[in-house]
């Protein structure tokens, strides 16, 4: 008879009844694999077997969240926009740490906005930023000289760090890109070394601009203001990181790709004032200023036997339309859907005090000189987010922490600022940080960059 | 009129079918209701569910399909216009009122709507329990994930699991 008082647990155990795997499971036996979450999942619909009998739900040792398909908590996660909360989920159980290996990838996460010195702000609810309080960890070894390490770009979840000299005008010391949140680090060649004397180095004329650039593999004194990466390095394709040096008002340029042992130095007359430099279409493109025009350049990549080669530089005038009132404007470039954007905002006095009023957005349409601008009015529910040391395009789905079409800027030349544009409505508003808003810009200089880590 | 013999419930009332849970109450419901499941869909164009027969769901009790039948009931007319691009702001405001209410309820019964929905394939009522689910776990510790979720008390083993994997993701943490 099954009403025997005094039955024990294992008696119960063996009675006929519901043939969950987790079932019979008591606290004091080592949990089944978490692989059992994974085979019932992939049954979508099974109405013959596996009844759920109701007296299982009241079996105190029954989890069935702890069980529950992982497709079902892959749409969860989807629904958390923020990677802390990802990761918080990831903590509960081994079957949810499990089944984050397996279930397909959600949304990505909403960026995180690391600043200069690797401490980070957040997404909170709202679309409103944390205070700063956490900071990446750095890898042990990267931090042994403590305190001048920063941060000067970053590729998806890769942060790129560099150690700096005392006085930036000695250059930086290291170089080296790390996978945030993770211990790999793949170090770059010394920004500023004495290098082999068989170095080589060759010029290419501008194409459609006057100029030349010259490229060598001398010995060089760089400190980078801004890293950007082809793409990310564990991708499996090679991986171009491109630097912006800037020394006593002197800029140049720099690449490296896997596998060199020197960064290839860029200088030339028509570099006088570096404005931005993006990947776009694999092609490297930068916008520099001199005494009367801004040009954009692209540059070809190649390889040869020594390595990265830049096979043809291509120059032509940028002319944005004028906008009245503007005292003051920044550019910054971004790569949407393969197309090459550049980002305009104007500043100037207004009732509210000096302060950006305007923002515009253009499409480049590199095969005319000067280059074709077609106004952008919509980004077909892309968002963009651009700092000064990282600038991406990104699908928001289903991630209710922000909205569509809008256009994150933390922007430090002039004025420290933080701002949401809608791209639709032209509405601009401040992109507020819970707490104080010191820590933001109490770094070395403004530099921040997004991260978008992947989980 | 010759009427076609087709479409049995066009003189207009609604074509219905009849559900079955697994503790075999049965439910009468109309076809357009129950289409919201993607595999009850198949089975209705098939003809199915009509008469006497009734389509068992073993996989689902009475408490929860009842809830679910509510769901689709609510929904089905918007569902029909694919997806309302000419529904009222009045509309989608009170079915998106009816959604907030409607997954204010116990975590247990949540569980069980989301297996069924998950079963059945109704991705609009998947994706209401998925977000509430996030809601109730965004900003909490793991622990708080737990108990929200009544979990039991972790064994040592799996405490010590668990503050190791929080280390390894102190970041994440305030």
């Amino acid at each position: 008879m099954d009403s025997g008082a005094g039955t024990s647990a294992d008696h119960i155990e063996q009675a006929p009844l519901p043939v969950r795997v987790r079932k019979g499971a008591k606290s004091n036996r080592p949990r089944s694999p978490p692989a059992a979450a994974q085979t019932r999942c992939s049954t979508k619909c099974a109405p013959a077997s596996e009844t759920q009998k109701p007296d299982e739900a009241q079996d105190p040792q029954h989890r069935p969240w702890e069980d529950l398909p992982v497709d079902i908590l892959g749409v969860v996660v989807g629904r958390l926009p923020l990677v802390e909360d990802r990761a918080r989920l990831r903590s509960v159980c081994r079957a949810w740490r499990a089944a984050a290996r397996l279930y397909r990838r959600p949304p990505p996460p909403l960026p995180l906005l690391v600043l200069s010195d690797f401490s980070f702000a957040s997404f909170c609810a709202k679309g409103t930023l944390s205070g700063v309080r956490r900071h990446v960890p750095l890898p042990e070894r990267e931090t042994a000289s403590a305190g001048s390490i920063r941060c000067v770009g970053s590729f998806e979840g890769w942060l790129v760090g560099v150690e700096f000299n005392k006085g930036r005008y000695f250059g930086d010391l290291r170089c080296f890109l790390m996978k945030a949140f993770s211990r790999d680090v793949l170090r770059l060649p010394p920004p500023s070394a004495a290098r082999p004397f068989d170095a080589y180095s060759w010029s290419l004329p501008v194409v459609n601009g006057s100029g030349v650039m010259n490229f060598n593999a001398g010995p060089c004194v760089m400190s980078f203001c801004k890293v950007v990466l082809s793409t990310s390095p564990d991708s499996g394709s090679k991986c171009v990181a491109v630097g912006i040096s800037i020394i006593k008002s002197a800029a140049k340029l720099a690449f490296w790709q896997s596998g060199m042992k020197w960064w290839c130095v860029c200088d030339g007359d028509c570099i006088t004032e570096l404005v931005d430099i993006a990947f776009c279409q694999g092609k490297l493109y930068m916008l520099s200023n001199n005494e009367f025009t801004t040009d954009l350049f692209a540059f070809e990549i190649s390889e040869d036997n020594n390595g990265l080669m830049v096979s043809r530089v291509e120059g032509a005038v940028v002319e944005l339309p004028e906008v009245a009132d503007n005292i003051y404007q920044t550019w910054s470039m971004v790569e949407w859907r393969g197309k090459l954007l550049i980002v305009a905002t104007y500043s100037g006095d207004t009732e509210f005090g000096f302060m950006i009023f305007q923002v515009r957005v253009f499409e480049g349409d590199l095969s005319t000189n000067p280059v074709g601008f077609t106004e952008v009015q919509n980004l077909d529910g892309d968002c963009i987010f651009i700092s000064p040391c990282s600038s991406k395009s990104f699908r928001l789905c289903h991630n209710d922490g922000a909205q569509e079409d809008l256009i994150y800027f933390v922007h430090g030349n002039l004025c420290p600022e933080k701002f949401v544009y809608n791209v639709k409505n032209g509405m601009m508003k401040r992109l507020a940080a819970v707490g104080s808003e010191d820590k933001f810009w109490a770094a070395d200089g403004m530099n921040a960059a997004w991260l978008f880590p992947t989980e | 009129m010759a009427a076609p013999e087709s479409g049995d419930g066009n003189n207009g009332a609604a074509r219905m079918v009849t559900l079955i849970s697994s503790d075999n109450t049965r439910f009468e419901v109309e076809a357009a209701a129950a289409s919201l499941s993607q595999t009850l869909q198949l089975t209705i164009l098939d003809g199915g569910g009509g008469g006497g027969d009734g389509i068992p769901l073993p996989n689902v009790d009475s408490a929860t399909l009842s809830k679910v039948l509510e769901y689709c009931i609510k929904h089905a007319p918007a569902a029909a216009n694919g997806g309302a691009p000419n529904a009222t702001a009045v509309d989608r405001a009170e079915l998106e009122r009816f959604d907030n209410e409607f997954v204010n309820i116990d975590q247990s019964v949540l569980y069980s709507l989301i297996m069924a929905a998950h079963n059945l394939e109704i991705e609009g009522l998947q994706s209401l329990v998925a977000k509430k689910v996030a809601d109730m776990i965004k900003g909490k510790s793991p622990m708080e994930i737990r108990r929200t979720l009544g979990f039991p008390d972790p064994t040592p083993e799996e405490q010590a699991e668990m503050n190791a994997h929080m280390l390894e993701y102190g970041w994440a943490y305030e």
